[in-house]
């Protein structure tokens, strides 16, 4: 157990390294430079600009000093705002993508484990529910974004345009979120259960005379929500990319907006942080899921060998 | 019937053929033709589709742009399949410290954001300076390539370890075979079936990534058509003239919807097989 913790621990400072230097390197090779100091006569002007930002030090310095930087959480000051960390930009937009993807991950574990379990039940929903998957994957999640946006909020005006924290604000995006993984973990329940009901506990069950719906929450469930379980780390991987696009066309004030633009604006230690941000935050969620899976594997092996 | 047999190989490879004609045709000057009259046009007898905010005509473009679409997903999921099999099998093949080394490779790449992959190529293919102004296309092409071969080179890695256990792999070994006689008598005849599955999987959302990416501003550049950037600039203009977003949307889902189609009904035909065969 420790052991596992341990290693866990340290194959995620070591990928975090290569992460780093990969991230680094790729965007020292981009042609083109953040500043175009052609324009301004002044030697002094450009001498006083390249030393606030260490362009004239040599690439070795600023590759440790990144490295140095990244471990003490401190990812430096943007290019175009002027003053403003990243530091700063993480903890103001932060908070609001993390409600959003809260929300959607909740939203979308009730709706989906639901529909997996209404289809197992019956073969003809089962049949039904085979097409609105596939619609439903087939439909990419910007162009449902647009759809909603220009029939809900513009013809309709049910919900408002206008971001203003507020409750109606969050209902389009989560909807346009949770499409894909609705279909993922429907299917993952529906699946399980069915192989649950195959196993000799569950016959044991219906022998002693124990009703369907007892049977249902109390012996099946539990166990197919736990396999469901190990894949939330590609849900928040998906989601993670899919809040880029909506939360831009929503005019969400998250961090997967700002990201984009930084992005198109080539403000470079902000994209490196930000980068490193995510990185960082799948690699961890990634292993914290692994290692829930793997301590309730080991409970029942406890049992086991006991027995 | 049987999967394999030579009347489904002959329709599969006139299908590839199809595409690979479609892929390979060249640009037409009416893509680019711009009526200023018949601006933001609504749909009629002469242009089915009607006219963009330049006056060309969006069946026309359409056409182009779902002939790019598909081109570059089948191209790039062949290529990232045909890497992630040898790198797969590989992996697979070696045991211990080389296995270990190559899975790490590959969750380090998977963590970068496709982003990053996607500006870099772009801008690298840009500055060599190709001919006829393609170097988003190769771009978008090598971000599908390493952005999809990672989890096509895990299922067959995983594939593979599970057929290295088998002993005709130890006698073949002992034998002295090396990777490569392995490679093409045990591990692929073995695993064709998830190739061909994986490839179908792939290709809609190598699709949907290429959309993706060009509606976000940095996969194919304006002059190529591409379904993407339809869609991201009928949005700017969609309280007026909403046929210009969802026509394009509606494209783009079909296109999509036709692949994942023919990918569960194969999945289901191949799957049957195995059962009988077990």
């Amino acid at each position: 157990m420790i052991k596992k913790i341990i290693y866990g621990l340290l194959s995620i400072v070591v990928s975090i390294f290569f992460i780093n230097t990969i991230t680094f390197f790729l965007i020292e090779i981009i042609p083109g430079e953040s500043y175009d100091l052609s324009y301004i006569r002044s030697e002094a002007v450009v001498k006083n600009i390249e030393e606030k930002y260490e362009l004239n030090k040599p690439i070795g310095y600023r590759y440790v000093k990144m490295l140095k930087n990244t471990y003490t959480f401190d990812f430096g000051n943007s290019f175009l705002s002027e003053g403003r960390s990243v530091n700063s930009i993480i903890k103001e937009h932060f908070p609001i993508s993390a409600k959003l993807g809260a929300l959607t991950i909740i939203y979308s574990f009730i709706l989906g484990v639901i529909i997996g379990i209404v289809t197992s039940r019956y073969k003809i929903l089962k049949k039904i529910s085979f097409i609105y998957f596939v619609i439903m994957i087939s439909i990419p999640n910007f162009i449902l974004a647009a759809i909603l946006q220009y029939f809900l909020c513009v013809k309709l005006n049910i919900f408002p345009i206008i971001w203003n924290d507020n409750i109606l604000n969050y209902i389009l995006p989560c909807i346009t979120l949770s499409s894909y993984p609705i279909v993922f973990i429907a299917k993952l329940t529906c699946e399980s259960i069915e192989e649950v009901n195959k196993m000799d506990f569950v016959l044991a069950a219906k022998a002693r005379g124990i009703d369907k719906k007892t049977i249902l929450f109390r012996y099946v469930l539990k166990n197919s929500i736990t396999s469901t379980l190990s894949y939330l780390g590609t849900i928040i991987a998906n989601l993670l990319v899919g809040s880029f696009v909506v939360e831009s066309i929503f005019n969400i004030p998250g961090l997967g907006k700002y990201f984009v633009t930084y992005v198109m604006n080539k403000d470079y230690p902000v994209v490196m942080g930000l980068t490193l941000f995510y990185s960082i935050l799948l690699i961890v969620s990634t292993y914290l899921i692994d290692l829930i899976v793997f301590i309730k594997d080991n409970k029942g092996k406890k049992y086991e060998i006991l027995e | 019937m049987k999967f394999w047999s030579k009347k489904n190989i002959f329709i599969i490879i006139c299908l590839i053929a199809i595409l690979i004609f479609l892929a390979t045709m060249g640009n037409s000057p009416a893509v680019e033709f711009q009526n200023s009259d018949l601006k933001y046009s609504k749909p009629s007898t002469h242009h089915i589709f009607g006219n963009d905010s330049l006056g060309r005509d969006l069946f026309i473009r359409i056409v182009y742009a779902t002939k790019n679409a598909i081109s570059i997903a089948l191209y790039s999921i062949l290529t990232c399949v045909f890497i992630a099999t040898i790198y797969g099998a590989y992996a697979g093949y070696a045991s211990g410290i080389a296995e270990k080394i190559m899975v790490m490779i590959m969750n380090i790449i998977g963590s970068i954001p496709d982003f990053l992959i996607a500006i870099f190529l772009m801008m690298f293919f840009n500055n060599i300076g190709l001919k006829n102004n393609n170097g988003s296309l190769f771009g978008i092409f090598g971000t599908l390539v390493i952005v999809s071969w990672i989890p096509v080179a895990r299922v067959i890695k995983n594939e593979t370890k599970k057929i290295m256990n088998n002993d005709y792999i130890l006698y073949s070994k002992l034998k002295g075979a090396k990777f490569f006689h392995i490679f093409f008598h045990h591990i692929i005849p073995n695993i064709k079936n998830t190739i061909i599955i994986l490839v179908i999987q792939r290709v809609p959302s190598a699709i949907f990534l290429e959309a993706f990416l060009s509606f976000i501003g940095i996969g194919l550049q304006p002059p190529i058509p591409s379904l993407g950037k339809m869609i991201s600039e009928g949005i700017k203009t969609a309280r007026l003239y909403p046929h210009l977003l969802i026509i394009p949307s509606i494209c783009l889902i079909l296109i999509i919807l036709i692949f994942n189609i023919i990918g569960e009904v194969l999945i289901k035909k191949l799957n049957d097989e195995e059962l009988k065969n077990e």
